[in-house]
């Protein structure tokens, strides 16, 4: 063939030429490669493996799953054919990988964080459970089919054990169990599972299978790209759509009352910053009746990286850093009633525009020796703080002012600190922890936390209350979370997609106790 | 039954081999003979010849120098070519990828020759050009059954025929036509 120039050769004669080449070649090896069952079946056992056994970093778990559907779909769609069985394998396969792209779009949104969604959530994943059980089932019939039709005796061992292993995960899975052992033996038991199917299938490439090729109009090339699109552009629409509060903005109606505005007089000479009295609801406002000392913090706070400054002192550089720009305002004001009562307020305010309206959160971990007034429940380990814990957000717009109430206004039970329980230790339950999110537009963002109560020992010399506002910098976190989740998970670190900007309001208490 | 057994019992002459041999392979036979002969009786027939020579020749099957499977699709491919040989002309221009009838002992020399330097270009080419080039080539499947086997537009399979043809031109020799 080397004497031969072949690229003088027409097509017919080279494939004439390879034709004849061909007959001499020896063929066990490709026998297994043009098996349209193996082809087909191995993309299926694929698929279950790479749909159940997830991995929890650099986002496999979504991507291997997504290819795991999208293989079982070409492998089902090769045999759907073959018996009725393979054909529901088929149509059970779609509405998994919808319901599955469904699950992976809503992590683009706050949706799995809204108490709405906790019951169709619940719903579609039992739904989700049963198919998949259902898809195993519906497998188990399938292959033996193809056996009894092969006159294979069916062998049920690695089917029942794929049923079973199923069954345990879900129980694993409903009392979430954390363990590490038995995730790894599961894992090793369905790798074992996995590997006798692919022998039993393996049993049946000697039957060849002749798989009546259907012409294919549309490639599965085309198809895993639609659904690749669609699953992209759900995700685009999530983020897009999906990554703030709905927050229920109305338009601000100042009191016009005589005792409110000459209780905004008497405040005001106390020492009570204006501007934030034009923040409060009518209902704080009047709980300040009888105020007898205010007291005042401010403190402006960086919420950019800053610029780092270098600086010989002596025979040492030293590195600060340098904020050109203080973007939070806080205004911290503590209002002393009668009977050593106390109401405070923790006000914030934008004072830049330009960032990313996203989640925000603000946390406030308040004196240990303070007890709250008002009255509260206890729902699934949230204190919900009555009537005496209150706040609000404001933005101004076109000359008017809207005013919203937070998300979330709550006072969870318990927020968990990395630090502390290593040494043993948990916070104690004066925390608030307040969702929210500001529109795109509008100017002069801000809002205030407030609340009742007093020191519940009256020697304690100051009183502290540490504030944190979490501040959500882009929409690419996925899975979605708030800010307010960050502090519930006890983050203290900035990252990439959240900064933590933290004040307090610190006085001595003691020097205005009776 | 294991496939060791059945062979063993075809060996014996036992016609519980013979009915074992047909139920498990009898798809396999029809998935390789079909491509080269449309027509169902032509097949059916086909099919009865393989299992005929399967029963006189099971002897010749040494399980050391490869598989049952490679060596009964081979049996059965080359026993419908034989047959497709036999069928009388159809008016229908012939088709070039058949290969033609048995050659002279020259002709054979040049043949092992070439089928060699095939062997050789064929491990340079990927396992999915590979497995395009026996479909093709040695099973003698029509695009198709090649498209709708692997997922494909048969227009995306014959550019993959196409390029892959070209590629074993560059690889066996032969300077291109600039």
């Amino acid at each position: 063939m080397n004497e031969q120039n072949l690229h003088t050769f027409d097509e017919k004669e080279f494939e004439a030429l390879l034709t004849q080449t061909a007959m001499e070649l020896p063929p066990e090896q490709m026998v297994g490669g043009v098996n349209p069952w193996r082809n087909a079946i191995n993309r299926v056992l694929w698929g279950f493996g790479l749909i159940t056994v997830t991995l929890n970093f650099l986002g496999l778990q979504y991507i291997l799953p997504l290819l795991g559907y999208l293989l079982l779909l070409q492998g089902f769609r090769m045999l759907r054919r073959e018996n009725t069985w393979f054909r529901v394998c088929w149509l059970v396969t779609i509405p998994r990988l919808a319901l599955f792209s469904f699950h992976l779009v809503t992590q683009a949104t706050l949706w799995p964080e809204l108490q709405s969604f906790a019951v169709p959530e619940a719903v579609l994943t039992w739904v989700s459970v049963l198919m998949a059980l259902f898809h195993y089932i519906a497998f188990w019939n399938a292959l033996n089919e193809i056996r009894l039709r092969a006159g294979v005796e069916p062998k049920n061992g690695a089917m029942l054990g794929l049923i079973f292993w199923y069954g345990v995960m879900c129980l694993l899975g409903l009392i979430q169990y954390n363990g590490f052992l038995v995730p790894v033996g599961m894992i090793l038991l369905y790798i074992l599972i996995l590997r006798q199917l692919y022998k039993l299938s393996k049993e049946l490439d000697t039957v060849g299978y002749c798989i009546r090729p259907a012409g294919i109009r549309i490639s599965t090339t085309l198809i895993n790209g639609v659904i690749l699109a669609l699953l992209l552009a759900g995700l685009l629409c999530g983020k897009l759509l999906g990554s703030r509060f709905p927050m229920d903005w109305q338009k601000q109606e100042q009191g016009t009352e005589p005792t409110v505005i000459a209780l905004r007089e008497q405040l005001t000479e106390k020492g009570f910053p204006a501007e934030v009295l034009d923040d409060l609801t009518q209902e704080d406002l009047l709980e300040c009746l009888g105020a007898q000392n205010v007291v005042v913090q401010q403190e402006e706070l960086p919420v950019n990286e800053g610029r780092q400054v270098s600086e010989m002192i002596g025979d040492t550089l030293h590195y600060t850093t340098v904020y050109d720009q203080k973007e939070l305002l806080f205004t911290h004001i503590a209002v002393q009633l009668e009977d050593d009562r106390w109401k405070m307020f923790h006000h914030f305010r934008w004072q830049e525009k330009g960032r990313f309206p996203g989640t925000e959160a603000l946390y406030l971990d308040i004196d240990q020796h303070w007890t709250m007034e008002g009255k509260s429940t206890t729902e699934n380990g949230v204190i919900h703080g009555g009537e005496r814990l209150t706040g609000q957000l404001l933005y101004d717009d076109a000359g008017s002012t809207y005013t919203a109430p937070y998300f979330a206004l709550e006072r969870p039970e318990h927020v968990e600190n990395k630090v502390m329980s290593l040494i043993g230790m948990s916070i104690g339950t004066n925390q608030v922890l307040g969702d929210f999110s500001f529109p795109a537009g509008g100017r002069n963002q801000r809002g205030y936390v407030s609340y009742e109560g007093r020191m519940n020992d009256s020697k304690q010399i100051y009183f502290s209350a540490w504030v944190t506002y979490v501040h959500q910098k882009n929409r690419w976190n996925f899975p979605v979370t708030t800010a307010g989740t960050r502090v519930e998970q006890g983050t203290t670190h900035n990252d990439a997609h959240f900064k933590r900007v933290q004040g307090a309001l610190q006085f001595e208490i003691i020097k205005y106790n009776k | 039954m294991e496939i060791s057994e059945m062979i063993r019992r075809i060996r014996l002459r036992d016609p519980k081999g013979a009915e074992a041999f047909l139920a498990r392979f009898g798809p396999l036979l029809r998935y390789v003979i079909a491509p080269i002969l449309p027509q169902r009786e032509e097949q059916e027939e086909c099919l009865q010849e393989v299992a005929l020579k399967v029963w006189e020749r099971i002897e010749r099957f040494d399980p050391e120098r490869g598989n049952f499977t490679a060596w009964l699709t081979a049996l059965a491919k080359n026993t419908a070519l034989n047959q497709r040989r036999k069928l009388p002309p159809t008016g229908e221009p012939l088709d070039g990828t058949f290969p033609s009838p048995e050659p002279g002992p020259e002709e054979r020399m040049l043949r092992q020759e070439q089928a060699a330097q095939l062997k050789r270009a064929l491990l340079e080419l990927s396992e999915g050009e590979r497995n395009l080039f026996y479909r093709k080539y040695y099973y003698l499947q029509p695009v198709a059954q090649i498209a709708a086997e692997l997922g494909q537009t048969e227009r995306a399979v014959e550019g993959r025929l196409y390029r892959l043809r070209r590629k074993l031109k560059d690889l066996l020799g032969g300077e291109r036509d600039e």
